[in-house]
């Protein structure tokens, strides 16, 4: 017997749906590719496939490709199977077709090839599908061939597939690398001879490692529920951000900092500051000496689509959507400010299309109080009303969302009556205490 | 330094001490990656929920003094200065687990919005980012000798579990299923959890080549707290079978 327990919390769940590009990066992003990256995040998935092909075809296909002499010992006594063969045939395969139309010309290219084979791989379910996406990503034309290994090659049974794409998304630098190797011996000339690889351990059920584009939870955070709340309680206590002083600015804005220790009855002056605003006792924060202790709110968010059925799952809100269908570039220009520009630069950055849906999810403490709850509910209004844009580059327009809510606590109306009334009846208390730093405690917290 | 029982977890203790208990292995699904510098510890949540309840979501004030949380778990050794330790074992992936890290982005205010004009890169308003570990894993898992129905009730308001687990670690649900047996070791005899050398060997029979393998580590909830540690067999580390002293095997 297994005793199954859901976490209950109080849930205020919507869905906000993009009207315009998203553009949210990797502020760590340090891929050496053109253009910027969606922000992305390792994610397990399970790649479905159905029957373990015979060995004797997989034999059979890895004779259709003879290597150059050189490479061949090398690879029959390195210890790697079929599938991690197929993956260097795949890309061997690529430049050997394409590089007349110089596009392998240089070591950027080779560094471009490695991180959009990745991507062609982890958005592909087989090998056919992942040289289609490649073709796309490099921009080349698809022209025809006539090449029966290579058709072979690309239409393997599915759970090869399945473990080819593996290796290629595993070891992607590595592949590119034996492949060039392969690319060059075979321009010297070298003499082919066929080899034989050992077999891969072909299960029908693989589960992979994929970085996928995916939104940041602690951005929301702030987007959908910090900053609005803070412009809402200043909009109610008839103040704005230029009255304050500095560190309180900061408090409310992006938590603040300790700037000093040594603080005493810190318990006291907590509970205090929580207690008066109920926003810090929500998102928490720090004043100068200390931390106002754990938030009463956990965030989370997924975008919409296949890779996360498995959160989506429990909101019902799965999808057949790849993310990297909805995956898009912009491309701007620079301009150098002279009155004949001589020198603009363009730029480039991956978007999520328009019509992109992200699933947000605030869970409440269970003490969570009541007009803690009125402030979520009233920084969600705000958000709503207000600018309702996530992510970067909302000055050009992007990232402007409609937020629709699924879900609400029972008394999230009557909460944000609570709170508006909260707000106006402690008004001038309240906002004594931003202006002077003591957060109503009669003591200076924050200088 | 005391041993302090809040008045509020008296009733906890009573409790708990009638509870029949059993070995238990406890599952954490989980929707999101979770951060953590060391392993997620079970009687870290397990104490951070009875907590947490009995105060009303007050918490306690932050104090060098050691609080105890009792638990619904069985304690198996006490320290020389009243410490317990309990049986349980760390939280450990299921299966797949990849290492990632996520950044964590801390805004600068724009200088437009204050009166004075904020350095960015430098001091007390510097835009920071932070890199934090995660494991991006399907569950958790972890074992414990202990009560079912009161461990899953102190489980139901944990929804994330890690650092920062106001935005990572959510928990799709917890499982907890009876084993045959609790052990503190794997079939390797590798510790699960850290396990001091005096609950293990006592105080005089602590084998000397396990001394030097060991660390400074906390082996019970608050890890953080100097009074939780003792010269511990971390986890994953073979623990000595001569002159044990503590059951690792509950039934």
């Amino acid at each position: 017997m297994t005793y199954i327990i859901e976490p209950q919390l109080r849930h205020f769940t919507s869905i906000l749906t993009f009207t315009t590009p998203v553009s949210h990066h990797d502020p760590a992003s340090n891929l050496d590719a053109n253009v910027t990256l969606f922000r992305r995040s390792k994610l397990l998935i399970e790649r479905k496939a159905v029957t373990v092909p015979p060995e004797s075809l997989i034999n059979d296909l890895v004779a259709r490709f003879p290597v150059p002499a050189s490479l061949a010992e090398v690879l029959e006594t390195s210890g790697l199977a079929a599938d991690d063969f197929f993956a260097i045939v795949f890309v061997k395969s690529f430049i050997h077709l394409f590089n007349g139309q110089g596009l392998m010309d240089g070591i950027s290219r080779y560094t471009l090839l490695g991180n959009r084979l990745k991507f062609a791989a982890v958005r592909a379910t087989s090998i056919y599908e992942a040289w289609g996406f490649l073709c796309d990503e490099m921009q080349v034309s698809v022209g025809g061939f006539v090449d029966d290994a290579l058709s072979r090659f690309l239409l393997m049974p599915q759970v090869l597939s399945a473990a080819t794409l593996d290796r290629i998304v595993n070891n992607a630098a590595s592949v590119v690398a034996l492949a060039r190797n392969w690319h060059e011996f075979a321009k010297a000339d070298e003499p082919l001879q066929t080899i034989t690889m050992p077999l891969p351990e072909l299960s029908d059920n693989k589960q992979v490692v994929v970085e996928v584009p995916s939104f940041s939870p602690n951005s929301v955070r702030h987007e959908v529920l910090r900053e609005p709340g803070m412009w809402h309680m200043l909009n109610a206590l008839d103040l704005n951000m230029n009255d304050l002083p500095d560190s309180v600015a900061a408090l409310f804005y992006n938590g603040g900092d300790l700037n000093k220790g040594g603080e005493s009855a810190i318990y006291k002056l907590t509970r205090q500051i929580k207690e008066a605003y109920p926003l810090l006792g929500l998102l928490s924060g720090a004043t100068d000496a200390f931390i106002l202790g754990t938030s009463n709110i956990e965030v989370n968010c997924w975008l919409i689509c296949r890779e996360n059925n498995t959160a989506l799952a429990n909101y019902g809100a799965t999808t057949e959507i790849s993310i990297f269908d909805l995956l898009d570039r912009e491309e701007m220009t620079r301009h150098n400010g002279g009155r004949v520009d001589t020198k603009p630069m363009p730029f480039g950055f991956e978007v999520l299309a328009a019509g992109t849906q992200l699933l947000v999810d605030m869970r409440l403490r269970p003490y969570a109080t009541e007009l803690e709850t009125g402030a979520v509910s009233a920084a969600l209004q705000t958000y709503v009303n207000g600018d309702s844009t996530l992510g970067g580059q909302s000055a050009r327009g992007f990232g402007l969302g409609s937020m629709q809510i699924v879900e609400l606590p029972p008394n999230a109306e009557t909460a944000l009556q609570a709170y508006e009334q909260y707000l106006t009846e402690h008004r001038d208390k309240l906002r004594q205490g931003l202006l002077d730093g003591t957060l109503t405690t009669g003591k200076r917290v924050l200088s | 330094m005391n041993v302090i029982l809040l008045d509020e977890l008296r009733d906890y203790e009573v409790r708990y001490a009638a509870l029949p208990m059993q070995p238990l292995k406890i599952t954490c699904e989980l929707l999101a990656p979770v951060a953590h510098y060391h392993n997620v510890h079970f009687d870290g949540i397990l104490s951070y929920a009875a907590m947490e309840e009995a105060t009303q979501g007050r918490m306690v004030a932050q104090s060098s003094d050691y609080y105890t949380v009792p638990l619904p778990i069985k304690t198996v050794w006490h320290s020389g200065l009243g410490v317990p330790l309990h049986a349980v074992t760390d939280m450990q992936p299921h299966s797949s687990n990849v290492q990632d890290v996520i950044y964590y982005h801390r805004r600068a205010l724009e200088p437009t919005m204050t009166k004075k004009t904020i350095r960015t890169t430098q001091g007390r308003h510097k835009e920071k980012r932070t890199p934090i570990p995660a494991s991006v894993t399907s569950a958790l898992v972890c074992y414990a000798y202990g009560n079912m129905e009161e461990i899953g009730r102190l489980l139901q308001p944990m929804a994330a579990v890690g650092k920062k687990h106001n935005t990572l670690g959510t928990v799709k649900r917890w499982l907890i299923t009876p084993v045959e047996y609790f052990s503190f070791v794997d079939k390797e005899h590798h510790a699960r959890c850290p396990l001091p050398l005096a609950a293990l060997y006592g105080d005089d029979k602590m084998p000397f080549d396990m001394i030097m393998e060991c660390k400074h580590l906390g082996f019970t909830s608050p890890y953080w707290h100097w009074m939780s540690k003792s010269t511990c067999v971390d986890t994953g580390r073979y623990v000595s079978k001569e002159h044990l002293s503590l059951d690792l095997v509950l039934r």
